[in-house]
């Protein structure tokens, strides 16, 4: 395996991290499964470049990062778009679009601005950025101060070398077809499949739960998307014995804002749970910046069981 | 009881209600669904009561894991194999280490040296990992020294604490924050990123504490932190 510099961080950007798909069968051991927010986009990017879907690659959260190539590198941009540019070696600055693999050559600088639309972009690149893996994964995950670059949890910061496999010299620009590209600016409603405890909530306030609207809280992170919003009470006691907690929990706490948790929830919770939001629907929510507007609608677990595997096929083969 | 969570997990129930006879059964299961889906199960959460089990859509069809589920639910059910290891930690009990010891005591109107007795009669059962990675919780407390959390979490407790909360005590693998009262110290690394798993502790493990002097717990190399 020959490794190349790669590329150098000049400007690490608000929150940029090391992912891939998450650190899985670890939960016996209380530790978090973490991987990309946005399934979607993070698997295009390594698509794009025909990569394996669990390749390393940097989730870049709000933007504000600058790259240096150190040696000639072929890479992928996808999600958010962040306005990214290319400064060549002459000094004169291009657009880079989004969406598509490119080739930054050894002395230019890759720069993204804030987020335009939706929160986190992701850059891949040919086979993997490279780093340790702890427990099987790279995924970067702060609570649990597991994965990134040092394997400690830390977030990506200036100077930091991210060094590549040996890239081939065969590059073949590939773009993701239009109508895959998602608006993050839509408005959004997310499937939720209903679960056991949905039973434990009356039918007013599970109404009220699919008429509301919910605006995404300033405090959400990896770990769960809090609302503000309408609040939801359940029936009898508030907690519940603690159990392992799903990937799109809508969790009720005490207060009765739903909390959707996310990659890097606690393996262990005791809040009542009114359901799931959809996998497929989950790549959409990542991308929602606080103060954004969502609503819910039932869904059937067989038909996210379809289209959840339908993307899982996508990626996977 | 099996119940679909989301597209690819399942939540086996066992019960509503706390039951330390559980842990055995949990284990039980957990082996065999690690045995009999392999490479189709992505993750397993045991807890108290439950077990989270997550599949590979791509490996294996819900409606054939469900039913896979539902037969291991019902074969080991009954039965009370119980293949669990017993774990014995040594623990410095002392107002060095244990800065709550003194409280404990005396809000339970205990001498010291009666609280350290009754944490070390007991045999405890591991009944669940989590809220930080090898924590575990561990029961059931003699009713004597059983001891509601402090009203405000501390902002740091030392790797090694060895703590009670409720009918529970745990030992804090590494440092974290936490709301337990603080009884003792464990100077055995408990946790090691290194190590596959990181931590001795799985459902269904027994655990007793022994204490061991000043001496003794410098030797296995245990150290005093002072609390702020």
């Amino acid at each position: 395996m020959n490794i190349e510099s790669g590329l150098r961080v000049k400007k690490a950007g608000i929150f940029t991290q090391l992912q891939d798909q998450g650190r899985f069968y670890q939960a016996q051991q209380g530790v978090s499964q973490g991987g990309v927010c946005d399934e979607l986009a993070g698997g295009w990017a390594n698509y794009l470049l025909d990569n394996p879907v669990n390749s390393p690659l940097l989730e870049i959260s709000f933007g504000q990062a600058q790259f240096e190539a150190l040696s000639e590198v072929q890479l992928a941009l996808t999600g958010a778009p962040m306005d990214a540019k290319i400064t060549l070696l002459s000094g004169k600055q291009i657009k880079q679009h989004n969406n598509c693999s490119f080739i930054l050559k050894q002395g230019e600088l890759l720069t993204l601005s804030f987020a335009t639309s939706g929160l986190r972009a992701y850059l891949a690149v040919k086979g993997g950025f490279i780093a340790e893996a702890v427990l099987g994964s790279v995924s970067c995950v702060k609570r649990n101060s597991i994965g990134g670059l040092q394997g400690d949890g830390g977030v990506l910061k200036k100077g930091d070398l991210l060094p590549v496999l040996s890239q081939q010299r065969h590059f073949i620009k590939r773009k993701m077809p239009e109508q895959f590209i998602p608006n993050y600016n839509q408005p959004l409603s997310l499937a939720v499949i209903e679960s056991y405890q949905c039973d434990d909530f009356l039918v007013s306030q599970k109404n009220r739960f699919y008429n509301s609207e919910y605006q995404i809280d300033k405090h959400s992170d990896r770990m769960g998307m809090r609302l503000q919003g309408e609040p939801i009470i359940k029936s009898g006691s508030a907690g519940i014995i603690s159990e392992g907690i799903a990937l799109g929990s809508i969790q009720i706490p005490a207060d009765g804002l739903p909390i959707i948790l996310l990659q890097d929830r606690q393996t262990l919770g005791g809040y009542p749970k009114i359901g799931c939001v959809s996998r497929c629907d989950l790549s959409q929510l990542a991308q929602q910046p606080a103060g954004n507007k969502i609503t819910f609608k039932r869904s059937d677990l067989q038909v996210e069981q379809l289209r959840y595997l339908q993307q899982l096929r996508f990626f996977n083969i | 009881m099996i119940k679909p969570v989301n597209e690819n997990s399942f939540l086996i129930i066992l019960s509503d209600k706390i039951d330390l006879s559980l842990t055995a059964k949990i284990a039980n299961i957990v082996k065999q669904i690690e045995f009999k889906l392999a490479k189709a199960l992505i993750d397993i959460t045991p807890s108290y009561t439950t077990i989270l089990v997550q599949i590979d859509l791509l490996k294996i069809s819900p409606l054939v894991a469900e039913q896979l589920l539902v037969e291991i639910f019902h074969s080991t059910y009954q039965t009370q194999n119980i293949s669990s290891k017993l774990i014995e930690l040594p623990v410095y009990y002392d107002v060095s280490v244990g800065w709550d010891l003194k409280k404990v005591a005396s809000e339970k109107r205990l001498s010291i040296d009666d609280v350290i007795t009754l944490h070390c009669e007991k045999i405890y059962q591991v009944c669940a990992v989590g809220f930080t990675p090898g924590f575990a919780f561990l029961a059931e407390l003699d009713d004597k020294i059983k001891t509601a959390r402090h009203d405000s979490p501390r902002a740091f407790v030392p790797a090694g604490s060895v703590a009670i909360a409720d009918s529970q005590t745990a030992v804090y693998p590494s440092d974290s924050p936490g709301g337990w009262h603080i009884i003792g110290n464990c100077p055995i690394p408990l946790f090691d990123l290194k190590n596959n798993p990181i931590s001795p502790f799985k459902i269904g493990d027994q655990v007793t504490f022994s204490a061991i002097n000043y001496l003794q717990f410098i030797e296995l190399g245990g150290k005093i932190i002072d609390e702020h």
